[in-house]
């Protein structure tokens, strides 16, 4: 890796322009990267009052439950109960599966290809990012190329990886880190180019270490981004391992879905996929406080 | 370190501690290139105060950035200590004319970044961050964001960060452009004591006139892009000066006149 670019050398790579992909921001949790750097603005949380928080998570319950019950009426009324099972029936099989224990085996195969491809994946997005975006002209040759498996619809990778890789762990975390790594090597590369000039160049007029310029601005100013990254990583990972699991497995949620669904057991499918929106949810919420956490500055 | 003043660095005037000679420097601009600064000729001696003014956009943070190494110069040299430089030079210290603090970090670890870099001792930086804290005048503010404090009191942080390097040249990038009349007229005032205490060789860029003559020993007028020096003015007004007081002078009024006629017409001829 060579020396951080100057603005003006910036300037004479010219890189493409490329719009922030649209993570799925839909509340105050996160912030668009890069903006808001300003001072005085809302700050989320504390500006509104406690009536308001309230009015929000009631709301916010009456949505969900509404739904739930409408889903029990209209199962056995308005459609025949075989093709949507009902909300009653699936809080019965999960209790069942918690039971029996048959749920975590499934629960903790699928949680280990997840928690491996995004851990791998989002590593080897950070380094091919900074590899990428401060090696000047090689890093320009591999851009497009990137780019390119990026915009590829990776889920139609998983058939290959099985045929390389066996039906085991090994298929599902290299499909889930492939899924994985194109999301976080973009924002770290977009990142990377959004970072103040004039911080950089601070950093060189006091002749600091590359080391130290990583630390001190680089990783700081990535954080929104590599957030952003890691939202929608937990998103692409339990996709990746799914779809992974659902064309060859032996376990996890994904082949209990395919194998329920094989059966023409329609409660189980659902049991499966509330199980994989709890898990989707949980990690929201732990990245939603991460975020929090580091971001405290603004 | 009352000995140092700037008169006693004018009066011994030799070999200047920074001389740049026929610098001219090109930006690639999409397709063309951008002359931003041509032909430039600057001299400043130790403990010498210079302001640069000149209309915006003639290559005045272009100047600085060439000096401390930032941008590649096009021809010419740069002079420091007798020494021609070469890419990021020690010793010389930037002010950004916006203050390039970091965000994530407090006042107290943002001036601390040139004490980390220069390896100094935790306990050392403690008490160096303290006393620089204390010199510019934001004793109580060093666990605060930079979001937390007006502009003012970002320009010091600025500052004490500069002045943590231990530069032997400050350049000093419009450090007080943006702040309103009453801010920028306390921190100069502050600023020019703690100047006139340590009597460091300052290249102070600023597009107020009145600012230029009441800090500097000697203000240099620079022409429209392409940059070129037009003009220097020698500032005969005695030290300590008091901010507040020295614009109602009748030294001071007819300097001023002259450089503004300078500035417009560029036709006075030097000094
Ligand atoms: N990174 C860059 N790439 C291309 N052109 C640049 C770059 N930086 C500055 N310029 C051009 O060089 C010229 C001088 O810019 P510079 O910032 O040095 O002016 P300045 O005197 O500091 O202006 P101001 O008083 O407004 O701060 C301008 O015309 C500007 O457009
Ligand atoms: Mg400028």
């Amino acid at each position: 890796m060579t020396s951080l670019r100057t603005p003006s050398e910036r300037l004479a790579t010219g890189g493409r322009e490329l719009a922030a992909p649209d993570a799925d921001m839909d509340d105050a949790r996160t912030v668009p990267p890069g903006r808001r750097q300003g001072r005085g603005q809302g700050r989320g949380r504390g500006r509104y009052g406690r009536r308001h928080r309230v009015l929000l998570y009631a709301g916010r319950v009456a949505v969900g439950g509404l739904t739930l019950l409408l889903w029990q009426f209209a199962s056995g009324r308005w459609v025949d109960p075989f093709f949507v099972s009902s909300p009653s029936d699936v809080a019965a099989r999960l209790a069942a599966l918690v039971r029996s224990g048959e749920l975590w085996p499934h629960l903790l195969t699928t949680l280990a290809e997840f928690g491996a491809g995004l851990g791998i994946g989002t590593a080897g997005g950070i380094a091919l990012g900074l590899a990428i975006a401060f090696s000047g002209l090689v890093g320009q040759w591999f851009h497009p190329y990137v780019m390119a498996l990026y915009s590829l619809p990776r889920v139609a990778l998983a058939p290959l990886f099985i045929v390389w890789f066996g039906i085991g762990l090994t298929s599902k975390v290299t499909m889930v880190a492939t899924m994985v790594i194109f999301a976080v090597f973009y924002n770290v590369y977009e990142g990377i180019r959004s970072i103040d000039p004039d911080l950089l160049d601070m950093a060189r007029a006091h002749r600091a270490s590359f080391l130290r310029t990583l630390r001190w601005i680089v990783f700081p100013a990535l954080t929104p981004w590599l957030l952003t990254a890691l939202r929608l990583g937990v998103g692409l990972a339990l996709i990746g391992a799914v779809i992974a699991e659902l064309v060859g497995s032996s376990a996890g949620l994904g082949y209990y879905i395919k194998n329920s669904s094989n059966l023409l057991d329609i409660t189980g499918v659902f049991a499966g996929l509330a199980v994989i929106t709890a898990v989707a949810m949980t990690f929201d919420t732990l990245v939603g406080a991460l975020s929090r956490y580091l971001l405290r500055y603004r | 370190m009352t000995a140092a003043t700037p008169a006693a660095g004018r009066t011994a005037r030799g070999e200047p501690k920074l001389s740049v000679r026929g610098l001219r420097l090109e930006y690639a601009a999409d397709g063309g290139r951008t002359t931003a600064l041509h032909d430039l000729d600057l001299d400043v001696h130790e403990g010498e105060f210079v302001a640069l003014v000149g209309p915006s956009g003639c290559g005045k943070s272009t100047l600085l950035k060439a000096v401390s190494g930032l941008v590649e110069k096009t021809a010419g040299s740069v002079v420091l200590d007798g020494e021609r430089l070469e890419g990021v030079p020690e010793g010389v210290g930037l002010l950004f004319q916006n203050d390039a603090l970091l965000p994530w970090r407090t006042a107290e670890d943002n001036i601390r970044f040139p004490l980390a870099v220069a390896g100094v001792a935790q306990a050392e930086q403690r008490r160096r961050i303290a006393e620089l804290i204390s010199a510019v005048g934001l004793t109580g503010f060093g666990g605060h964001y930079p979001r937390q404090l007006s502009g003012g009191m970002r320009k010091r942080v600025a500052l004490a960060r500069v002045l943590a390097a231990d530069p032997g040249v400050f350049l000093m990038d419009e450090p007080f452009g943006p702040l309103d009349a009453l801010t920028r007229e306390r921190i100069s005032a502050d600023f020019l004591a703690l100047w006139e205490r340590v009597g460091k060789t300052v290249l102070f860029v600023t597009h107020d006139i009145d600012e230029a003559v009441t800090l500097a020993d000697r203000v240099v007028v620079m022409s429209a892009r392409p940059g070129r020096v037009i003009g220097e003015y020698d500032v005969d007004i005695p030290r300590p000066r008091a901010v507040e007081d020295v614009r109602f002078s009748d030294a001071f009024r007819r300097l001023r006149g002259r450089i503004a006629r300078a500035l417009h017409h560029r036709a006075e001829p030097t000094a």
